[in-house]
């Protein structure tokens, strides 16, 4: 059932066994796992039904130096979360993703993937996506699709693919069995402040605080934070009443470990000389099997391991109107990618009359763990009282070099296949960070750890030294790997509910 | 067999035949790399410009002029690889042998290069 918030009376004492706060991708496929466990489950959401600017200058806070999407930009809050806005890329993390790597400091969850792959597999259909079999079938959906390889399987850089949801809007697609459910949805209410016992080990109360109305208190047996890498770290400093520093961070680690996948649009530039090359560049969407897929490319875990190297993934983007002389134009804010004026020109001439094509790469790449890559609490308040964040996140020249060193790779891949030629601008690390964009994928912030030195909460998500509290979502990220992130995050959701309700029976 | 249908047969035999023949003729030229790439043009570097993709490597070669020494006698060594293996044959024997050269970032074969230079050069 839904309830608002805003209308209960003063003083209503809520209780639940689990509340989860946040109903976005972690908090809603939470809720839906554990609607029939006989628990009483309450869901708690900062938003309302639709999208309200009330709501989202809630998230609302200051950047660092490093340009980056504000918090109230990045992250949208009503039921439904950023489900609302996400675009659907679909990929499971690889294996050496969760492996420490001893040229990658800190790197490592304490999970293996094998251990999460049984909650992958029913992530999928929480997502409406086919078969998880299937990312590594480049060979077969392109041979459904007609297409060929640019470069083969099995190869230093090999394609891999992304499968694509609808995408799954939770607020929508969702709605109707949560509002059915004996789940207790609470919108338009806000959590402020988590109470903790004598103990200072026990969540008891949450404070949640809504317009036109005092604060209510719910107390529950257990409490999931899912409200996203930002405000997850945000709730966890903000709650230091009691305890100095907030809760988990004894060892000052909330917060730290920000990153999200810098998404670097150029850097690179490619001409397809094969005149049969429209097939294996026309690499927008791909349809086969009656879904949607995009073919990418990845150094191969084994070439990752050997050359010691971070991972990324490159998507050739298709040539599109801009490269398209009917359209008029070759598009300046892409040509520096090309070379010098003239070479532009003449390549985009040649692109209008002859087989060849010019595309641009896009990329998301892997970053190093940085702990002085954070986010902060600062002195300014929202209208709850809640201090707003500051995210200050910080990129390393060593990111860049291995994806150059990536691209380079993928350059000799494709020129010995014959199909195409790659161009790294000699300038392109010159252009890092400044020319960087971002997946909007928050990750970090509450890492995964078996050291409490090191990290904030358990291989499950509970926050190391509390006995009730636990985290889902992004935060939960060590090594981000290259992957978008939702899928994990659903997986990891679903693999806590099956904690909590083992938890509970216990 | 009456002779109206010997005579079809005859027919019929012979128009196969030549159709064999020919094909055969055809396969003989076009996998014979020097043939299939000189095809009308007066020499092997005069057949550059016939490339699908000429207009791209002249851009390339224009750009390798720019920026970098031209190798003396690249018209030579380009014509040699050309009239021993097609250009077909010659990129491929790069990428074979890992002959890979930088054009202002451009990662191209070598023989790919050089034709680009020839083009660049012949205005």
């Amino acid at each position: 059932m839904f309830i608002d918030g805003r209308a209960l009376p003063a003083g209503t004492a809520l209780e639940a066994d689990i509340a989860i706060v946040g109903a976005g991708a972690a908090g809603i496929t939470l809720a839906r796992a554990l609607k029939d466990s006989g628990l009483s489950v309450a869901l708690i959401e900062s938003g309302g039904l639709e999208w309200s600017e009330e709501a989202q200058d809630l998230a609302a806070g200051e950047l660092g130096p490093q340009t980056y999407a504000t918090p109230d930009t990045v992250r949208l809050r009503y039921f439904g979360g950023t489900t609302g806005h996400w675009g659907g890329w679909c990929r499971e993390l690889d294996a050496i993703d969760f492996e420490p790597r001893d040229f990658v400091p800190l790197s490592g969850w304490p999970l293996k993937k094998a251990e999460i792959d049984p909650w992958y597999a029913k992530a999928q259909s929480v997502l409406q996506l086919g078969s998880p079999q299937r990312y590594a079938d480049s060979e077969g959906i392109a041979k459904a699709a007609g297409a060929a390889l640019p470069v083969a399987r099995g190869g230093d850089i090999e394609p891999i693919l992304f499968e694509f949801s609808p995408p799954t809007r939770m607020g929508e697609v969702y709605r109707a069995e949560l509002e059915q459910s004996a789940v207790k949805t609470y919108l338009n209410t806000t959590l402020v402040d988590l109470r903790v016992g004598d103990d200072t080990r026990t969540v008891t109360t949450l404070t949640l605080a809504r317009d036109g109305g005092p604060a209510l208190a719910m107390t529950a047996r257990h409490v999931v934070l899912a409200t996203g890498a930002l405000s997850n770290a945000q709730m966890l400093l903000a709650a230091d009443s009691q305890v100095q520093g907030g809760l988990g961070n004894g060892a000052d680690q909330v917060g730290r470990y920000f990153t999200d996948h810098p998404i670097l649009i150029g850097y690179a530039a490619i001409l397809a000389l094969d005149p049969s090359a429209g097939g294996p560049f026309a690499f927008g969407d791909i349809a086969a099997d009656k879904r949607r897929w995009r073919l990418a490319f990845q150094p191969s875990e084994a070439y990752r391991a050997a050359q010691k190297r971070l991972s990324c993934l490159i998507t050739i983007e298709p040539p599109g109107p801009r490269f398209d002389p009917a359209a008029g134009a070759f598009d300046r804010s892409d040509a520096k990618w090309f070379g010098a004026p003239e070479t532009v020109n003449a390549l985009a001439a040649a692109n209008a009359t002859g087989p060849v094509r010019l595309h641009v790469l896009n990329a998301g790449i892997e970053t190093r763990p940085n702990p002085d890559s954070r986010v902060t609490l600062t002195g300014k308040r929202d209208r709850f009282g809640m201090r707003r964040l500051k995210v200050d996140w910080r990129l390393s020249d060593a990111d860049l070099e291995h994806y150059l060193l990536n691209l380079g790779d993928f350059a000799k891949a494709l020129a010995h296949s014959g199909t195409a030629l790659l161009r790294i601008p000699p300038d392109a690390a010159a252009r890092w960070p400044e020319e960087t964009s971002w997946g909007h994928h928050n990750l970090g912030t509450t890492r995964m750890g078996d050291d409490p030195r090191t990290s904030v909460c358990d291989r499950d998500g509970r926050v190391h030294g509390m006995a009730n509290l636990w985290v889902a979502g992004s935060s939960l990220w060590t090594t981000p790997g290259a992957a978008n992130p939702t899928l994990t995050i659903v997986a990891l959701a679903l693999r806590l509910a099956d904690r909590l309700k083992a938890e509970m029976a216990a | 067999m009456s002779d109206p249908v010997a005579r079809a047969w005859a027919v019929t035999r012979r128009t196969f035949g030549a159709t064999l023949l020919g094909a055969l003729g055809l396969a003989a030229v076009e996998t014979w790399p020097r043939w299939a790439f000189w095809r009308g043009a007066a020499s092997s570097l005069d057949a550059l410009a016939g490339l699908p993709q000429a207009a791209a490597l002249k851009a390339l070669g224009r750009q390798a002029q720019a920026a970098m020494a031209i190798p003396a006698g690249y018209a030579d060594t380009l014509a040699a690889r050309l009239g021993d293996e097609g250009y077909a044959g010659a990129v491929a024997r790069d990428r074979a042998e890992g002959r890979l050269v930088s054009i202002d970032g451009w990662l191209v074969p070598e023989t790919q290069a050089l034709a680009g230079l020839w083009l660049a050069s012949a205005g």
